[in-house]
């Protein structure tokens, strides 16, 4: 089962911190930081659970990111990871 | 995003690629909201839209010929019966309205027309004689005709009035006139209540009769009575409307209702079983409707919600959708009017309350408490024109709240969507849904409902209609607060203008619009929005505008905002572009600027928009900004005694926190050195390349301020990619005063720029005020003296000019001649000799050096271009005797081979003539080993110096010694109590001495270790000393 993925992380200003096409939509409710990050994901084929997975598992990494005290909150985030999470959660 | 070509076309394919998985959608919703029925209803797919996810599922397309013409003729038909304009601007309080059309006949010219109508509009609302009912009227200059014949299903679409205004200037002329009239109360005939012809020029006994339908005016100043006449014409428009009302009211015996039907229906009942049970409910269900269509017109609020109310029980039973939407939509529209009296269409609300205020007019609205009642009002009014006594009755129970409102447009909405032909009804009573729902600040729902909207699809409609459809979806997204929506629609309108199907593309008004959906994807177009911060923004979506707006404002034909539009591009997106777009812009912007360079001047839009300029900050961007000082030679310095004044000026006390304090925010941008008049002063700029390949940039200078400032600018080319990279921009300092350096100007790529530092983000600067003192004369020196092989550098950092060095025996004298020539513009006033011996043993030398000043001065004042010699005497006589520690500190100063270095700075002073004071002490006595310093001064107090470096070497009259004479010794050892041992050396011992003497070591009686340092020679017929340290063993 594959379809398309698009994910990304809003920031307080409106602007894109994260930003990662899986793989080629629909829109899922976004899931929002206890600091008002907004992560948002459009699919398009139906798979609640993975992307359920899927924002944990972010969610989880920007919070450990979020704690190194060089990043500056809002500032783009490059990262691998995310998209080994996508391949996990979202393609298998 | 495709990159950075600039395309126009792509908004609007985007648009539609979207439609799909939001139809989709939507679908769903109305599914649930739409109870399943067979449609009685034939679907057509008549009209010939190509939408792919359509409302109605259209039949299998008709294969035989006679088939299909039977089709063509069918859609050719509906296509006549169905209302394809829609009128966006509806709202709610629109069904309270009746609709009076205004129009000119013959040739009127446009601004007389609209003078006229427009005083016509102001009567938009009136008290209708002693009842409190009020009766609005909507006034169009301009409705189609098609649209008119929907007036039986929804009464406000009824054109009831019609006004037409014409020019009439002979008698003879009149009967035509009065004919035009005729024939244009023909085209809305069959609704019209009643019209009036207002003609204007015509004079004489024709103008003399007194007509009801005709108004005669002599010209369009002097016609005060307009607004009367209209008054009038409304109340008999009144009249026939409470007539009809109470007609269609009181018509209660129900054998013969007949049934209103929409234009597309017309066909679908011929032949109909009318006796049936069915037939009759639908007859009066539509008629309920009517009435109640017609109660709110007629300002009987109350009445039209329980006859809303009872059509839609009868409708519902019936299952006709069509008018069950209607019926819904009227309890709507009439709820809507209860809840908000202030109305709901914004602008259009606004207007329609000019003249009366709104607040005296809401409280003239009687409004008591609720009797909840549900009656039938027609047996309450069916005598004349009595006061909606139904206010007062009824009132809670019929009119819905304000979430009831909501699901009841949501119901009829989806009634209506079962009807293609019915698409305009549908699309209005979304959009008057939508704005009910921005009052009641419910943003989410409402754009289900403005979605909904966009998906209707009508016919094929045309560019024009397309632009304006769009841009009202704009409007309306902006009206609930989807900024970002709101300018998604405003940039597909803007598409829309230049479309390609458009034979005239119309780029001006696509740019407006770009222009206007800016704030909406937060963009600015001031630079220093971006300054700050951290970016604001889908950088990508932005970049895109940007382009599209490069390309609009070129095809325009104005180049000048082109480069303005692609430096803000280059100035603001540096960050989020990649390599190639790097490229690619900055080739375009330098196409652009071959034609018309870029400029620092705002350019101001016919908007009123104002574009600020775009300085290229970053291209190169600076890092450190520092002023540098003069070279020693041409450094001011400060006269003592006025350093002295100054310092005593400013406090008594050594130390003060609070002037510590105060001096420290002066310092924060004042520096402390000084800049020269007409002497070239330096900046220097540590700046580094950001783009992937080699920055070229010209006529880089600085920005001054309160010194007249000739700056010469600079061309330098930066390596792709370059570190930080020093950069010294000059220029000349004309006049005197505190010249302050804010900034820098640039030309990249054909742009120029004016950099501030204020500005500028991050930079790091050490002040940048300097205070510019009168210009100073500058002196050459040149000796007769050779250069002297090895420089010696003086330790405390004064630059030397010269640097000569001589070798001398002891006694020998040398006359050393100094040429000074004045190469400077201002003539050399005064000279000031001191000398100075480097070492910290002065006043072991002696006078090394005599000079007479006064031969010298006498050649003086030294005009420009002038040159002055001056005699220096140097006589070394070392007198060696009762001076212990001379050699030991001589070798330490420094050694030669041959002999002991010398130092002996000195210095010449210029003073000025008007101060007259005593030679300056070599106070500033960090000058070479020798120098001669020349300062010229002027009232300022502030002279020059220059310091030269004479290095004499003193030689010895032997070069070897190990000959000396034992005497020597044997005086010694009488001198001092010596024990023959040797000495620990000294690592810094020098050949000469180790040959010359031994360490000799001392023992007292009480134990303790005479050591023996060194013993040195100097020279032939001279002592031998050695010096003695105690030594704690």
């Amino acid at each position: 089962m594959s379809g398309s993925f698009y994910f990304v992380i809003v920031g307080h200003r409106d602007n894109a911190v994260f930003e990662m096409e899986v793989f080629s939509c629909c829109s899922r409710p976004p899931h929002v930081t206890a600091g008002h990050m907004r992560f948002i994901m459009l699919h398009d084929i139906r798979q609640e659970d993975g992307i359920k997975n899927f924002f944990t598992d972010v969610y989880d990494l920007y919070i450990k990111f979020s704690m190194n005290p060089f990043y500056e909150p809002n500032s783009p985030i490059r990262s691998k990871k995310v998209q080994f999470l996508g391949q996990k959660h979202l393609l298998s | 995003h495709d990159g950075p070509s600039h395309k126009g076309q792509p908004a609007q394919a985007q648009a539609r690629a979207r439609t799909s998985p939001a139809s989709r959608a939507l679908r769903s919703w109305r599914r649930s909201q739409a109870p399943r029925v067979t449609v009685t209803q034939p679907e057509k797919g008549g009209t010939p839209v190509g939408d792919p996810g359509g409302w109605a599922s259209a039949g299998p397309p008709p294969r035989s010929f006679t088939e299909e013409v039977k089709f063509e003729l069918r859609a050719l038909r509906d296509w006549d019966f169905k209302m394809s304009v829609p009128d966006y601007m509806q709202c709610a309080e629109d069904h309270q309205t009746l609709l009076v059309v205004v129009q000119p006949v013959g040739i009127v010219s446009e601004e007389n027309f609209f003078r006229i109508y427009k005083r016509i509009c102001s009567v938009s609302q009136i008290s209708v004689r002693d009842s409190q009912r009020v009766l609005y009227i909507r006034y169009r200059h301009h409705y189609p005709p098609e649209n008119n014949e929907w007036g039986d299903f929804q009464t406000h679409r009824k054109v009831v009035g019609l006004i037409t205004i014409t020019d009439c200037f002979s008698a003879k002329d009149w009967p035509q006139t009065f004919e035009k009239f005729h024939v244009q109360k023909e085209i809305y005939g069959s609704t019209l209540y009643d019209s009036r012809l207002f003609v204007f020029g015509l004079q004489g006994e024709i103008a003399e009769q007194a007509r009801t339908d005709v108004a005669f005016y002599p010209n369009y100043e002097d016609c005060q009575t307009v607004e009367k006449r209209i008054e009038d014409f409304i109340e008999s428009l009144f009249i026939v409307l409470e007539s009809k009302r109470l007609d269609r009211a009181t018509d209660k015996s129900g054998d013969k209702i007949p049934l209103l039907c929409v234009p597309f229906e017309k066909k679908d009942f011929v032949g109909l079983d009318t006796d049936s049970r069915h037939y009759k409910k639908r007859c009066q269900g539509r008629m309920r409707k009517h009435v109640g269509d017609l109660c709110l017109q007629a300002g009987m609020l109350q009445d039209s919600l329980v006859h809303y109310h009872m059509s839609v029980e009868l409708l519902r039973s019936v299952n006709d959708f069509l008018w069950l939407g209607a019926a819904l939509e009227g309890l709507c529209s009439a709820s809507v009017i209860y809840h908000y009296p202030g109305g709901t269409g914004g602008k259009s609300g606004a207007r329609r309350f000019q003249g009366s205020t709104l607040p005296a007019e809401a409280a003239n609205r009687h409004r008591p408490g609720a009797q909840e009642v549900l009656i039938d009002p027609g047996a309450l009014t069916t005598n004349g024109i009595n006061p909606d006594t139904s206010t007062e009755i009824g009132r809670a129970k019929n009119c819905l709240s304000p979430e009831d409102i909501i699901d009841k447009y949501k119901e009829a909405i989806s009634y209506y969507s079962k009807y293609k032909n019915a698409g305009v009804i549908e699309l209005e009573a979304c959009i008057k849904a939508v704005r009910v729902l921005a009052i009641q600040k419910r943003s989410m729902e409402a754009s289900e409902f403005l979605q909904n909207a966009v998906y209707i699809n009508l016919r094929q409609l045309s560019e024009e209609e397309k632009i304006q459809r769009y841009s009202i979806l704009s409007e309306l997204y902006e009206l609930i607060g989807f900024h970002r929506k709101s300018a998604f629609f405003k940039r597909v309108a803007a598409m829309q203008c230049v479309a390609p199907s458009i034979a005239e593309p119309g780029w001006r008004a696509c740019y407006k619009l770009l222009l206007e959906t800016l704030p909406g994807y937060s963009l600015s177009l001031d630079p220093k929005d971006f300054s700050r911060g951290t970016h604001r923004g889908w950088a990508a979506v932005q970049m895109r505008l940007l382009h599209e707006l490069v390309y609009a404002s070129r095809r325009m034909g104005n180049p000048a905002l082109s480069v303005r539009h692609l430096s803000f591009l280059l100035q603001t997106m540096l960050d989020f572009l990649s390599d190639q777009e790097k490229k690619d812009v900055t080739q375009s912007l330098e196409n652009y600027t071959s034609k018309c360079p870029g400029t620092m001047e705002p350019i101001a839009l016919p908007g009123g928009l104002i574009l600020p300029p775009v300085p290229f900050t970053k291209l190169p961007i600076v890092r450190h900004v520092k002023l540098l000082n003069l070279p020693a030679s041409l450094r001011p310095h400060k006269m003592k005694s006025l350093l002295g004044q100054n310092m005593s000026t400013k406090s008594p006390f050594i130390y003060s926190p609070i002037i510590a304090h105060n001096r420290g925010e002066e310092r924060s941008k004042k520096i402390d050195f000084q800049w020269v008049q007409g002497d070239v002063c330096e900046v220097q700029l540590m700046v580094y390349n950001p783009m992937p390949f080699e920055l070229r940039v010209e006529n880089m200078g600085l920005l001054t301020s309160g010194v007249e400032f000739e700056s010469l600018p600079a061309a330098l080319s930066l390596p792709a990619e370059s570190g930080l990279y020093p950069v010294t921009l000059v220029g000349v300092p004309q006049t005197t005063g505190t010249i302050t350096v804010n900034g820098y100007h640039t030309t990249v790529f054909g742009v120029f720029s004016d950099c501030l530092l204020d500005n500028l983000p991050g930079i790091k600067t050490s002040g940048s005020t300097v205070e510019v003192i009168p210009a100073l004369p500058r002196l050459q020196i040149s000796t007769s003296l050779p250069r002297s092989a090895h420089s010696l550098q003086p330790s405390s950092g004064d630059e030397i000019s010269t640097n000569v060095s001589v070798q001398l025996y002891n006694g020998e004298s040398q006359q050393l001649i100094i040429k000074l020539e004045n190469i400077g513009m201002e003539p050399l006033e005064k000279l000031e000799v001191t000398s100075k011996v480097l070492t910290t043993k002065e006043k072991l030398y002696g006078d090394f050096l005599s000079w007479k000043l006064e031969e010298t001065l006498a050649q003086f004042p030294l005009q420009p271009g002038k040159v002055a010699t001056f005699t220096i005497n140097i006589k070394v006589k070392l007198d060696f005797s009762c001076q212990e520690n001379l050699l030991q500190d001589l070798s330490d100063d420094g050694i030669s081979v041959s002999g002991f270095p010398l130092s002996s700075p000195f210095r010449q002073v210029v003073r000025p003539r008007v101060e007259g004071k005593p030679v300056n002490p070599p106070e500033s006595s960090k000058a070479g080993d020798y120098s001669h310093v020349k300062v010229s001064g002027f009232a300022g107090g502030t002279c020059r110096a220059t310091s030269g470096l004479l290095q004499i070497y003193l030689l010895h009259a032997y070069s070897q010694f190990g000959c000396l004479p034992c005497t020597f010794f044997l005086i010694f050892w009488q001198l001092f109590p010596v024990v023959g041992l040797e000495a620990p050396r000294k690592p810094r011992q020098t050949c000469c001495a180790k040959r010359v003497a031994r360490g000799l070591w001392a023992s007292t009686s009480r134990g303790s270790c005479w050591l023996s340092r060194e013993v040195y020679t100097s020279a032939p017929g001279f002592w031998v000393f050695s010096t003695w340290e105690a030594l704690a063993v």
